[in-house]
């Protein structure tokens, strides 16, 4: 196994985790919501995806943003912003409620089986570079994390919207005194989540090819554990830590011999137990690094 | 139940001494589930073996009770200590030939492992509460909402280990059968009554009074941070032991052990119970775990499809969890707090004991 | 946009009351504040100062016969909206979002403004009333001393062209010279034609620049004293301590 090869295909893991680490990490920071229904934005986008593709590639891509917006939008109309003052304890089992309930909804949409498409089959080839071949879809998947890193960056820092967004991430209460409309910089951090969770949907079913009812839970599982051990309420902690567990996942499978390949999973856990005796409060807390993102 | 209370305080006023409105939240919780109990298993043969279910999760969800409603912080683990429950009373109670054929790579010891069904169950207590007690000493170390997120990665692990781990179990996720049934509706109902007493004596030590009244204040007083780290991994190992029981009680009725079984639909279904019933209080545990086993029942009923002369009137498959889903998150909507309020049982004659847990909601 | 010539009622306050679980911090108090008045509230911790300033941009439920801001009831009304109706408070304990610099701590003051005409000079007269804000620019904010975060907090909140400014304790904590420099502050914004409405422990500064300064003691309006009452040491501190 080629090391490069190896490092590329992690990091490409990785940036997808980030990207869902930064969709909950941005929900979490205007209304301390850790939102575990965030996966199913993901299985509905990736649903959107494998069923319009065959039909027609764009149509697909621009479905599975509209459905996954519109979907964290009803979230918060329908759920979270009648909670929106309850403690965090109370809002993350709503959500956990509200992701099962969904899995539940698809499942009686969409059935129990995975549905299966070749979403970008031409993702799936790869480039050589001398001896080393490098799977296009890890290079694609890390300029488009990348890319949204980045431009939601601009958007925090260099925009009106933005700044609200990061004012009312630090004292929401203060915020809203300044004038800051609660309800859209709410609602706006939802519909980020959505577009991030369209974009994972899409390296993930690239991917696999299939989506089933709970198609998005271990990438927001992992992704929250990620932002757990990152520092939760810190987004740029958030998005290494899910970066940290994403790239862990893909190491371990690469790498694990195989006759403990079955516990990689399992190792990624143990890792994060490891990590949370060593830095209790999150790797990054009380660092400055940790604000830019 | 709830009428009934206010038309007899309006009638007598009948003061109790302290003590005895303390017992009372034992003997209510207790009298409840007993009397549920003895209508469910009158009611139909389902209702009885629905009845055995409601059982197990009510002393899961007793088991949860005693670390969530102490020390106010969630866990979404506890299921990873029921299975490992489930999984010390099957090794320990299916016959040595049976384990050898199914599970040809057990450790050896473990193959020749057997133990009496109480026997059994106590050791899955204490597997479960050792098991908590590794687990609490990196989770307890976090802050209140980050344990809880991280018990998610407790539960993974767990399954994880399970499922693959075929040195203590079956092949990669495969189902341990053959377990010998021991326990019958009426030993379980005796084992959940005991588990509610068990709860009840931990949430009267001194330990878990300081936990309540560090809850709330946990914020307020970091000061006192390493004293709440303390009881809390006390709270939990005593509810991982707990929760050990209703593995093995779950399992026992089950008749089969799988790890992929214990889901995060699992988690779910007690999580549910607890909020719904409202989780800072033992009677709520127990009134929630009551109430949608019930309802679960119920729905299983309509599942099933029910004749109305000449119409079958039925529910797809699968909208269990919907309800449930839509129950739970309207609970928290409108009634955040649970059915109980999250107080405890009150003498029904009298008044003025409700005060003290009734502080607790907020 | 006031009318400064004649002057006109801004805000109404009559029979407001607060309270936190049953436990009452304010239990019915009047009071006004007139187009570019400087008005002052002064009284001991926990006489309710804090939750009438908190009341009046609704950030806790309060019950009033009136609460009215240029003729229209404030009450039920959220928070942001009343800030963009012309009301900017200044939180007690210089309340800066401190991991963002100091330029686009001001540039969130403006999000309440009408529109943004006369924001740059705005932003000038800022800069000449607080001249470190303009030096200190692109520093994060919570790197500021509390004086100059402070400062920022009442830019910031002028940025928003109030009508009425309320500020919130605004000498808590501050060194002396700090204090004197929002006091001169204070001056300023009120000869801009600003009202401005000020809670504070520190009777006599308060006042002696008011126009007129309730004193509020266990959540009732004892006393209303005017700016010659300043250097009558008997009468504040009977004021404060009650009768």
């Amino acid at each position: 196994m080629n090391l490069i090869q190896a490092l590329i295909d992690a990091t490409s893991t990785g940036a997808v985790y980030a990207l869902a680490a930064l969709g909950i990490g941005l929900v979490f920071g205007v209304m301390r919501l850790a939102n575990f229904a965030n996966g199913e934005l993901i299985t509905a986008a990736g649903y959107a995806l494998v069923l319009l593709w065959p039909v027609s590639w764009p149509l697909a891509i621009i479905a599975a943003i509209v459905v996954s917006v519109a979907l964290a939008l009803f979230m918060d109309v329908a759920v979270f912003r009648w909670i929106r003052s309850q403690p965090p304890a109370t809002l993350l089992i709503a959500s956990f409620g509200l992701s099962i309930l969904l899995q539940r909804v698809f499942d009686g949409i969409f059935g129990t089986n995975v549905i299966s498409a070749a979403v970008a089959p031409g993702l799936a080839a790869s480039i050589r570079i001398g001896d080393l071949r490098i799977n296009l879809i890890s290079i694609v998947s890390i300029a488009l994390a990348a890319v949204l890193l980045l431009l939601i960056r601009f958007f925090l820092t260099r925009t009106p919207m933005g700044l609200q967004v990061q004012a009312a991430s630090e004292d929401f209460r203060a915020a809203r005194v300044l004038g800051i409309r609660a309800g859209v910089v709410i609602a706006l951090t939802f519909a980020i989540s959505g577009v991030l969770a369209a974009a994972i949907a899409f390296v993930l079913t690239t991917q696999s090819g299939g989506v089933g009812p709970t198609f998005g839970v271990q990438v927001t599982l992992f992704a929250l554990i990620g932002s757990t051990i990152g520092g939760l309420g810190r987004l740029g902690g958030s998005v290494v830590g899910g970066f940290v567990v994403g790239f862990a996942i893909s190491i371990f499978t690469t790498w694990l011999p195989s006759w403990i390949n079955d516990f990689r999973i399992a190792f990624v856990y143990l890792l994060v137990a490891v990590v949370l005796v060593i830095a209790p409060n999150g790797l990054f807390a009380g660092r400055a690094v940790k604000e830019r993102a | 139940m709830k009428q009934q209370q206010s038309e007899r305080r309006g009638l007598t006023r009948f003061a109790v001494p302290e003590p005895v409105a303390k017992l009372w939240t034992l003997a209510a919780p207790v009298l409840v589930v007993w009397l549920v109990s003895l209508g469910a298993s009158a009611l139909s043969q389902t209702a009885a073996i629905d009845l055995g279910y409601a059982l197990a999760n009510l002393i899961i969800v007793v088991a949860m009770w005693t670390f969530i409603g102490n020390s106010g912080v969630l866990s979404f683990g506890h299921i990873a200590f029921v299975a490992v429950g489930a999984w010390t009373l099957s090794l320990l109670t299916i016959p040595s030939n049976i384990k050898a054929a199914i599970m040809p790579d057990l450790f050896p010891f473990l193959i020749d492992a057997q133990a009496n069904p109480l026997v059994a169950l106590v050791i899955a207590a204490l597997v479960g509460g050792l098991l908590a007690l590794l687990s609490g000493l990196a989770l307890m170390r976090l802050n209140g909402l980050e344990a809880g997120i991280a018990t998610f990665a407790l539960l993974m692990l767990v399954v994880q280990v399970l499922t693959y781990f075929k040195q203590i179990g079956p092949k990669s996720g495969q189902s341990m059968t053959g377990l010998p049934r021991s326990f019958d509706l009426q030993s379980v109902l005796v084992i959940a009554l005991v588990v509610i007493a068990l709860a009840w004596c931990y949430g009267q030590s001194r330990s878990a009074r300081l936990l309540r009244a560090s809850r709330d204040s946990i914020q307020a007083a970091p000061a006192s941070g390493i004293t709440v780290t303390r009881h809390r991994l006390i709270a939990f190992t005593v509810s991982g032991a707990l929760a050990g029981v209703g593995g093995g009680v779950w399992a026992q009725l089950n008749g089969v052990a799988q790890a992929s079984q214990f889901s995060l639909d699992f988690t779910f279904t007690t999580i549910a119970m607890l909020v719904v019933g409202g989780m800072l209080s033992l009677w709520g545990a127990v009134v929630g775990a009551l109430a949608i086993s019930a309802l679960s029942h119920l729905l299983g009923v309509l599942e099933k499809g029910l004749q109305f002369g000449d119409v079958m009137v039925s529910l797809p498959s699968g909208s269990r969890l919907i309800v449930l889903g839509a129950i739970m998150v309207l609970v928290l909507i409108f009634r955040p707090s649970g059915i109980t309020g999250g107080r405890e049982a009150t003498w029904p004659f009298v008044a003025h004991i409700r005060r003290a847990p009734a502080a607790q909601t907020s | 946009m006031t009318d400064h010539t004649t002057p006109q009622r801004l805000l109404e306050v009559s029979d407001l009351r607060v309270s936190y679980r049953g436990i009452a911090a304010v239990s019915g108090i009047d009071f006004h504040v007139d187009a570019g008045e400087l008005v002052g509230i002064i009284g001991p911790n926990g006489a309710g100062k804090s939750s009438t300033m908190h009341a009046l941009v609704g950030a806790v439920r309060a019950q009033a016969d009136t609460l009215e801001f240029e003729g229209s009831s404030l009450l039920g009304r959220p928070t942001e909206r009343i800030a963009r109706s012309g009301i900017a408070l200044v939180q007690e304990g210089h309340n800066v979002f401190s991991r963002l610099t100091v330029r686009e701590n001001l540039k969130l003051g403006a999000t309440a403004r009408p529109n943004s005409d006369g924001l740059e000079d705005d932003l000038q007269w800022v800069y000449t009333l607080f001249p470190i804000l303009e030096e200190f620019s692109d520093r994060q904010a919570g790197l500021l001393s509390g004086g100059q975060q402070q400062q920022l907090a009442i830019g910031r909140a002028l940025l928003s062209a109030p009508k009425l400014l309320a500020l919130d304790e605004p000498s808590l904590g501050l060194s002396p010279t700090a204090v004197d420099t929002v006091f001169s502050s204070i001056e300023s914004i009120r000869e801009r034609g600003t009202a401005v409405l000020i809670v504070e422990q520190r009777a006599q500064q308060t006042v002696a620049a008011a126009d007129r300064t309730y004193v509020l003691s266990e959540g009732r309006i004892t006393m209303m004293l005017g700016p010659e009452d300043a250097h009558n040491s008997a009468l504040l501190m009977k004021a404060y301590l009650g009768s």
